[in-house]
């Protein structure tokens, strides 16, 4: 029985590690998959080194796990799939609800992107 | 290509990251680079590189990792590392016992040489002061005339001890012999007087009983004594109830109050004291060392006048005070006392030093220093020639084990990992060494503790190993290791690979016997240092035996007694030595006797001030500080010392209304009545004493063989009151064979006398030598073992040049060489190396000898004899180390070494 951590205890996530958590938040993922998603979804350059010095932390702190992922894509067996543990989904909705109340907080404070509106 | 790149740089991450995703991590970046085309491909790869070891090494710095490694990584890995390759040595070792042995044997005998030095040197000038605290001790001295430190007188120490504002104690004490009775037989004691306070002073805690109470210190109370530990252990079997029962000293009782704990010796360096009395018992028991006697106005005891100054003080400074104003402290009450007693503290002051700072007298210090250095220097390189034997034998045994590195350069040890191989075996040689080398540094410097200086009194040295000496034994036994380790562990660290796999290592080692030569080489250049010093010695010590001591010793027999002390009153001591003189000169085969206080070469070196009208001396008030003597009619003629003018003291010269006299030597009368007469002037001693000069003797040596002549000056001893004689008597016989008669005659008269010293006179020549004999024998023998070790160096180069040469050798001889000519061959070789070794030896030999200038005797620094001895001696071991090898050379039988290989 592994101590109970606090989810809060890891905020604030940084902007490469909240992207991870969101990404394997919908599906299990192999590291090319989620380097690949999070290009695409954010327009940033992620490189695959410090990919995996973020998944690696993540699994120290266990907030991924590694599972085989054969029974996915049956391309490649050797491939480790990446996926959300509890603890790890408790930690992304802490970091959304804390971003929300920022995000509020600005609005509030009339700090809205004129370009959108 | 990439893929192989990326494994390459995936290094940079730490081992744990590694395994758990690196694969993964692998098949990305391959993937990542494969998705692009072109030189949007390249330009990945560099930036995902650029990537991968930039977050690897944060990664790295977050766990404070070091660098790349192939084990497993944890804070306890180096020494793992380490002890792992101390198994693999010991292992090596264990598979040869002939090298090992030979090894571990030469540092044996180095480090525990150099310890045994160092450990005599510990306890003479290194080792604090047995007390607690002891940096916050003292040691005041009185100043004298001409500012020498001498030593304070007891009133002077009550006075400074009950007035002092800046010490937290003050204590006095002295060295003394005591005749202690055991039975029928009376044991000179070494011990020390002290003042009541000593032992609370030093802070040392007694082993058993109270101690002395205050007020012991006074001559009419109950006489006291504290014993050493190991008298207890001893004479009493260590039993409690040995504090109370008596020690007999002088007939007199003394009750045992306490025992002093195991490792206290006493304030003396190097001496181990047993016996500790209070100052009330000076009357009784004879202080020696130094003794300061100018006139004292009042006082019929030893400790009620002023200038009897026997005591050393030592005191512990009040917390918080400088020694500066300690200093500053006892000057104003030293001044106060010299006010107020100007006769016999006429210019004297305190002189407050470090206790730690100050061994056995600070002009004893300075002479002991040199010394020291010198025999330290000795055994450092009979250390370094043994050193260079063991690195000599490393680079040997690195040829043979050039397969073994080569084979692990191979598979992927680094050069630093073998290099840290094969220093922990070096190392772990040296600390075998090195320990083995204790045990006999135990057994050493216990017989070293046991050599007695020919003095007639038996005095317990305490030279036993201590911490400080167990850490220098530590360090050099490491430094050692370090020093005949590295090189060879260097060279063997870079093997060529590939003849060294196919094993014809042999073929390379050209460079390695160039190494092992010049080792040689440089062993011979030390060997001949130690051995040219080792004849300096000798020669030296050959010609202070030699030298002419003014007068015949070897017909000669002293009795040395402390009248003072075995007579109640001067009327009994008159009586006992007119009878012993009588009954003496009745013995057959005696020529003549007289007395003396001072015999030529005693320890006591008795000086006083001295005035003559017209000569300024050095002392203060212009008087002369002078060796003096005083001596029976009737000593010129014993001794045999000329009477060059004027006449010797004779008959006429006793009683108490004759006019005192005195008998000048003539480097006195050439140095204060440079064209003068000196017959018929006046010598004053302090203040009163008035003597007329009536003769010149011819000069001799006084203090020891070989000085330079100094004045002397001999005073007439029925005319001045001493308490100290030795009696001097000429045989026309045998000097050692009297010496019983002598002591039978006395006893009869005195039974239970113990004698300071009863021996013929040649044994008080023998101790002034002492130092020059001790000397001599511990070059030579350092020098002997030098050449040993530099002997076994030369014959293992000589003898592995002729192994490997074999096949040339047998071509040689099958082509024609005669065997004479390969034996003149192997031996040119050793006397090359030889040769080599003189060369270099030349300087450093000639620096040695002119640093030890100032040891030597008659004889110079660059005497040739010594040097040619020398030379013939390491060219006679070097012919010596290359016959065998040569023997072996010749009898190489060609067709055999042809077919080998």
């Amino acid at each position: 029985m592994p101590p109970i951590t606090r989810p809060e205890s890891f905020l604030p996530l940084t902007p490469v590690v909240f992207d991870i958590l969101v990404t394997l938040a919908t599906a299990d993922q192999h590291g090319y998959a989620i380097l690949n998603e999070l290009r695409e979804r954010t327009g940033d350059t992620v490189r695959p080194g410090s990919l995996y010095r973020a998944l690696n932390r993540l699994l120290e702190d266990s907030l991924i796990e590694q599972v085989e992922s054969s029974a996915r894509s049956g391309t490649d067996e050797r491939r480790r799939c990446y996926r959300l543990t509890t603890l790890g989904r408790r930690v992304a909705e802490a970091e959304t609800a804390r971003l929300e109340t920022q995000v509020r907080s600005a609005r509030a404070a009339q700090l809205v992107s004129r370009r959108r509106s | 290509m990439v893929t192989f790149a990326y494994r390459c740089l995936l290094t940079a991450l730490p081992i744990s990251s590694r395994a758990r995703v690196g694969e993964d991590l692998l098949d990305t970046l391959v993937a990542d680079v494969a998705s692009a085309s072109g030189s949007a491909a390249i330009g990945r790869f560099f930036a995902n590189a650029t990537d991968l070891v930039r977050s690897g090494l944060a990664e790295r710095r977050q766990r404070r990792l070091p660098g790349p490694t192939h084990t497993p990584s944890g804070p306890m890995e180096p020494i793992r590392r380490v002890l792992n390759d101390a198994r693999v040595a010991l292992r090596s070792f264990a598979k040869a016992p002939g090298f090992s042995a030979v090894a571990i044997l030469s540092i044996a005998l180095g480090i525990g040489l150099n310890t045994t030095i160092f450990s005599v040197v510990n306890a003479l000038l290194l080792r604090p002061v047995p007390a607690t605290d002891p940096d916050r001790l003292v040691t005041i001295f009185t100043s004298g005339y001409g500012n020498e430190l001498s030593s304070s007188s007891y009133p002077d120490f009550v006075d400074l001890a009950s007035s002092n504002t800046t010490l937290s104690g003050l204590a006095a004490r002295t060295l003394m012999f005591a005749g202690v009775e055991r039975g029928e037989s009376t044991a000179i004691t070494v011990g020390e007087i002290v003042s009541p306070n000593y032992f609370d002073v030093l802070g040392v805690r007694l082993a058993a009983g109270r101690g002395f109470a205050a007020g012991t210190e006074r001559p009419d109370v109950a006489p006291t004594a504290i014993i050493s530990h190991r008298m207890w252990m001893r004479d009493f079997g260590g039993h409690a109830d040995a504090v109370g029962r008596d020690l007999i000293i002088r007939g007199r009782k003394y009750a045992i109050v306490g025992v002093a704990p195991a490792q206290f010796n006493g304030l003396a360096a190097g001496v181990s004291a047993e016996l500790w009395v209070p100052a009330g018992c000076v009357d009784d028991i004879e202080p020696v060392g130094m003794n300061d006697s100018s006139p004292s106005p009042s006082g019929s005891h030893k400790n009620e006048r002023r200038g009897q100054r026997y005591l050393m003080l030592v005191g512990r400074l009040a917390r918080g005070v400088t020694i500066a104003q300690a200093q500053a402290n006892l000057h104003t009450l030293m001044a106060g006392i010299e006010h107020e007693y100007p006769q016999s503290n006429e210019n004297r002051d305190a002189i407050v030093m470090r206790a730690n700072a100050v061994r056995l007298l600070p002009g004893v210090d300075g002479a002991l220093a040199p010394s020291a250095a010198v025999l330290m220097a000795a055994v450092g390189l009979v250390l370094l020639v043994a050193c260079s034997n063991i690195a000599s034998l490393l680079l040997a045994r690195a040829t043979s084990r050039a397969k073994e590195m080569a084979l692990r350069v191979a598979i992927g040890a680094t050069r630093w990992q073998i290099v840290q191989q094969l220093l922990v075996e070096s190392l772990l040689l040296s600390l075998i060494g090195g320990a083995t080398g204790l045990v006999l540094v135990t057994w050493l410097a216990g017989l070293l503790g046991r050599i007695q200086p020919p003095m007639q009194i038996s005095i317990a040295f305490d030279f036993a190993p201590d911490a400080r000496v167990f850490v220098f034994t530590f360090l050099l036994a490491t430094a050692t290791g370090l020093l005949f380790g590295l090189v060879p562990a260097l060279k063997a660290s870079r093997p060529n690979l590939v003849p060294a796999l196919k094993g014809e290592a042999e073929f390379i080692r050209t460079r390695r016997v160039t190494m092992r030569s010049a080792l040689v080489a440089g062993q011979m250049a030390m060997s001949m240092v130690l051995l040219v010093v080792a004849g300096l010695f000798f020669r030296s010590f050959l010609a202070a035996s030699a030298t002419d001591v003014g007068f015949d010793v070897n017909r000669l027999v002293y009795a040395a007694i402390n009248s003072s002390k075995e007579f109640s009153d001067s009327a009994s001591a008159q009586r006992f030595f007119e009878d012993a003189e009588r009954r003496v000169r009745a013995l057959p085969g005696v020529v003549s006797v007289a007395r003396t206080d001072r015999l030529p070469f005693a320890l006591t070196n008795n000086t006083s001030v001295v005035s003559i009208d017209g000569v300024r001396g050095a002392a203060e008030d212009g008087g002369i500080l002078a060796d003096v003597s005083n001596v029976s009619h009737d000593y010129f003629a014993t001794l045999g010392i000329p009477i060059v003018a004027g006449r010797a003291i004779d008959a006429r010269d006793r009683g108490a209304n004759t006019q005192p006299v005195v008998v000048i030597n003539q480097t006195a009368a050439r140095k204060y009545f440079a064209n003068q007469d000196p017959l018929g002037r006046h010598v004053r001693v302090g203040k009163t004493g008035d003597f007329i000069i009536v003769g010149v003797s011819a000069d001799h040596p006084v203090r020891a063989v070989g000085e330079a002549p100094r004045p002397y000056f001999q005073f007439a001893i029925d005319q001045t009151q001493v308490g100290f004689a030795n009696l001097v008597i000429r045989t026309d016989g045998s000097a050692r064979d009297l010496t019983p008669l002598v002591r039978r005659e006395l006893l009869a008269l005195q039974p239970r006398m113990a004698f300071l010293g009863l021996e013929p006179m040649t044994g008080m020549v023998d101790a002034t030598l002492f130092p020059a004999r001790a000397a001599m024998v511990l070059l030579g023998c350092f020098g002997a073992l030098a050449t040993v070790l530099a002997v076994v160096g030369l014959y293992g180069v000589v003898s592995f040049n002729v192994a490997r040469q074999t096949r040339d050798i047998g071509i040689r001889m099958a082509l024609g060489a005669g065997r004479g000519r390969v034996v003149a061959d192997v031996l040119r070789h050793s006397g090359t190396l030889v040769l080599y070794g003189l060369i270099a030896d030349g300087v450093l030999a000639v620096g040695a000898a002119q640093v030890l200038s100032g040891f030597l005797v008659g004889v110079s620094a660059l005497d040739p004899v010594s040097y040619a001895a020398a030379a013939l001696v390491l060219a006679v071991a070097a012919l010596m180390a290359g016959v065998v090898p040569a023997h072996r050379a010749a009898t190489i039988d060609p067709i055999t070494a042809l077919r080998r290989q």
